[in-house]
């Protein structure tokens, strides 16, 4: 049985409602990592307003839980912050349970599934921390009130304004037991029958109601009828009775003397409010003056945008093809010459439009990157390490798909570096660094790329033990491994099922690994390299591209099929006939300006028939691609070069299935379609024929 | 029709009180933050303000005197929740015309405007 949840909230608020929630989740859990750094009053400050905030916004759609333990929660930022205290580790540690705590609570209302959490326990662990300050409660307070107290001058002024005509009445008036404020309401009170007249007498006085003060009596002298007193009280909120008698100074009412009590009706009420409650959630706020200067649109709504601009930039290619050709045949004159004028003008245009579009999808890497300093203190809590976290570039903007996707990944790098990369306190004081270990997360963009880099200080990656954890695994021969390079080696990490970590932690088990982030980063037309020194620490670098939708391609021939080739993987290329092939181990391989001998792959022969035993041969247009991918280079074969274009990206449709060596197709601006080439899987298939041998 | 500033920080609770008083046919202003809303006030006049006490740069008690001394006319209606009593006192005593508990009933809280516009 589904355990289905309702709130109050339609499904147009949900999004600024979360972002709301999020932004005090977000506050609270910053503002706590500051606290255990260094105690601060405006940081307190903001995180018991974020409490409250939250605890308001819970209450509005209905989550009573969740209102409940932000309320405790206000409650303990309250303390600490009247005690001028920061929350020792143990506390914190709770407070950040308490934060995770919320953001399930938020998720129930998000998908109105109960996230099976006992909000009660864990509000009484909560009171329970701290240190048995309970929470006041306040007796009513029962000293008697009542007319013993008019003082010689107050019966004199009594006396007076009787015999000037006006009324004179006694007001008893009690706040209803829930009532949440029940001396500003008996303020409101007093200030209400001022208006209606002059207040001779009062218990108690204005400027001596105490919060917790429930009742209130007054001698008013007024010009008004007993009903009329009587109405301007049932309009006051929170009013349990109210009590309007004559009063007559000589002869004071017996108390047997039957009163009228009013007592208003709290159902009625309620069920009015509940008819308000339900019809409310339909109404536009269109008489809103404050002018929006933002509109929210659907991610998808982006993409299909994203998608329409990137047809126009290949038939702008097209456009340009066919403008050019014209204008060779029948020179400038008439309307091509117009034609000649129009297109630069409308290439810019769309330029500029795709410019716009790419901007309109870009996220500052802060989103992601906010999330980082909690994760690695809680990583570093349970692994035992001190560690420092520095983050630059988070104001670096990139693709909204790729900074979600990109999320998962370096959540990996980073709990690999605290788990693994840096070394325990007493470790790095022996090797004489300092006993706090730094990780440097940056993100920067090069070159119309984004690089994100971790880098840590620890201990770094011994060639040697990976070396022994590959042939543990079988990964390889002890003549395989021979022959790496310590480069080499090091990229092994990278290895499905290699684990060099001493020992399986909490933090990193074993079996997901290095591959995973490997394949992930690459999914998204990324690399990522590692680099570093026994002792001096480990670098992770992955490049990024700004956006998956369009990619700078260029486009090559192989059997008269049209192939892109991503620009940012590209190296150089060069006619077939101009390389210098040598042989390497049997295989050939291209001497690249006599600085490195790089593999080659025959494209010719990878897409085609399996087996197919075509030779290495020179056409006349043959050509080499040299590309690159992370440390590793591969020279692709082709029949001919093209040139260079832009190209939307569409992903191959399942009933093709997966075709090694491609990673998706376009559609070019004349309708031919060309598949793009998969660099890491073309790269992976020459290193893996290179050792074949 | 009359115009009302409504004052708090989170967006989520300005749009929804912002929904209900259009509903009813209010005109509406919002401020996220006591220092806006001493800014609107003057610039807007408002006939009425519903006043958030707990928001950054400016609370909603030095808001509330801040308008009250800039127009002792103000009608102020603080937007108060569970555990803000003593504020809430020290709100009507530094003049205040109502208060409304979080979560709101529209019923009251229309009610609370009705009453305080007069």
């Amino acid at each position: 049985m589904e355990n289905s949840l309702t709130f109050d909230i339609s499904i147009d608020e949900m999004e600024i409602f979360l972002e709301d929630v999020n932004e005090c989740l977000q506050a609270m859990e910053n503002g706590l990592l500051h606290l255990e750094q260094q105690h601060d009053t405006e940081t307190l400050n903001s995180i018991f307003r974020a409490a409250h905030t939250l605890k308001a916004l819970a209450g509005t759609v209905g989550h009573h839980q969740m209102a409940d333990l932000t309320h405790t929660l206000e409650n303990i930022f309250d303390e600490m912050r009247e005690a001028g205290l920061s929350p020792t580790q143990a506390v914190a540690d709770e407070l950040f349970a308490v934060v995770d705590v919320l953001r399930i609570l938020r998720d129930e209302i998000v998908n109105r599934q109960a996230g099976g959490i006992d909000v009660a326990k864990l509000i009484a662990r909560l009171r329970a921390l701290k240190d048995g300050n309970e929470e006041q409660d306040y007796a009513p307070e029962t000293s008697p009130l009542g007319p013993d107290w008019l003082t010689p001058e107050q019966a004199l002024q009594v006396e007076d304004l009787s015999e000037a005509g006006q009324t004179i009445l006694e007001i008893e008036v009690r706040t209803a037991a829930e009532t949440f404020a029940p001396a500003a309401r008996l303020y409101q009170v007093a200030i209400a029958l001022m208006e209606a007249g002059q207040v001779v007498a009062q218990q108690p006085v204005l400027n001596a109601l105490t919060d917790g003060d429930e009742r209130m009596w007054l001698i008013l002298a007024t010009q008004s009828e007993p009903d009329d007193i009587k109405e301007i009280l049932s309009e006051i909120e929170d009013l349990a009775e109210f009590d309007v008698q004559p009063y007559f100074l000589q002869s004071p009412l017996p108390e047997e003397q039957e009163k009228e009590v009013i007592t208003p009706s709290p159902t009625l009420s309620i069920e009015k409010d509940r008819a308000t409650v339900s019809g409310n959630s339909q109404v536009s706020g269109s008489s809103l003056i404050k002018a929006e200067s933002t509109v929210r649109i659907s991610v998808e709504r982006l993409d299909t945008l994203m998608n329409l601009v990137g047809e126009l930039v290949t038939n702008r290619t097209r456009l340009v093809q066919i403008e050019d050709m014209l204008r060779g045949q029948f020179g400038q004159e008439g309307e091509v010459g117009s034609l000649s004028e129009m297109v630069p003008h409308f290439s810019h245009v769309i330029d500029q439009l795709q410019e716009e579009v790419m901007r309109a999808r870009m996220l500052p890497i802060a989103s992601l990157f906010n999330k980082f300093p909690r994760l690695v203190r809680d990583v570093a809590r349970i692994a035992g390490k001190k560690v420092k976290l520095v983050i630059e570039g988070e104001a670096t903007e990139l693709d909204r798909a790729i900074v979600h996707a990109i999320g998962d990944p370096l959540i990996h790098l980073l709990r690999n570096a605290v788990d693994h990369g840096l070394e325990t306190p007493e470790a790095r004081r022996a090797a004489g660094k300092s006993p706090t270990g730094s990780i440097r997360l940056t993100a920067a963009s090069v070159e119309g790329q984004i690089v994100i880099t971790i880098a840590d200080d620890g201990q770094g990656i011994n060639p040697g033990k990976i070396r022994q954890a590959a042939l543990n695994h079988n990964l390889f021969s002890e003549e395989e491994l021979a022959q790496l390079t310590e480069d080499e080696i090091i990229e092994l990490i990278f290895q499905p099922n290699l684990s060099t970590a001493a020992k399986v932690t909490e933090m990193s088990g074993r079996g997901v690994g290095l591959d995973v982030v490997r394949t992930n980063v690459e999914k998204l037309s990324g690399s990522v390299v590692v680099t570093g020194k026994p002792g001096e620490g480990t670098t992770f670098q992955i490049t990024l591209p700004l956006t998956l939708a369009l990619v700078q391609t260029m486009l090559v021939t192989v059997h008269n099929n049209l192939y892109a080739v991503p620009v940012t993987s590209i190296n150089g290329a060069l006619y077939l006939s101009e390389a210098t092939i040598n042989t390497v181990k049997g295989k050939p391989a291209l001497d690249w300006q006599g600085k490195a001998t790089v593999p080659l792959l025959d494209l010719r022969q990878f897409f085609s028939r399996p087996h197919s035993t075509a030779k290495l041969s020179n056409g006349s247009k043959s050509s080499v691609v040299l590309v690159s991918w992370g440390k590793h280079r591969v020279g692709l074969v082709v029949d001919k070069i093209i040139g260079q274009q832009e190209i939307v990206v569409k992903s191959l449709s399942p009933l093709v299935g997966h075709i090694p060596g491609v990673s998706g197709a376009t559609i070019l601006g004349d309708g031919r379609i060309a598949l793009i080439v998969d660099i890491p899987s073309l790269i992976n298939a020459a290193i893996r024929a290179q050792r074949a041998v | 029709m009359a115009r009302i500033m409504v004052v708090d920080d989170a967006q989520f609770m300005r749009v929804r009180v912002g929904k209900l008083l259009a509903k009813h046919g209010y005109d509406v202003v919002e401020a996220e933050n006591g220092e806006e809303a001493v800014q609107n006030y003057r610039l807007i006049n408002p006939d009425a303000v519903l006043m958030d006490i707990t928001m950054p740069l400016k609370d909603g008690l030095t808001a509330l005197a801040e308008i009250r001394d800039y127009d002792p006319q103000a009608k102020v209606i603080m937007l108060t929740a569970l555990g803000q009593q003593s504020m809430v006192l020290q709100a009507m005593q530094a003049g205040a015309k109502d208060f409304l508990v979080k979560p709101y009933e529209p019923e009251r809280m229309m009610k609370a405007i009705q009453k305080t516009l007069g």
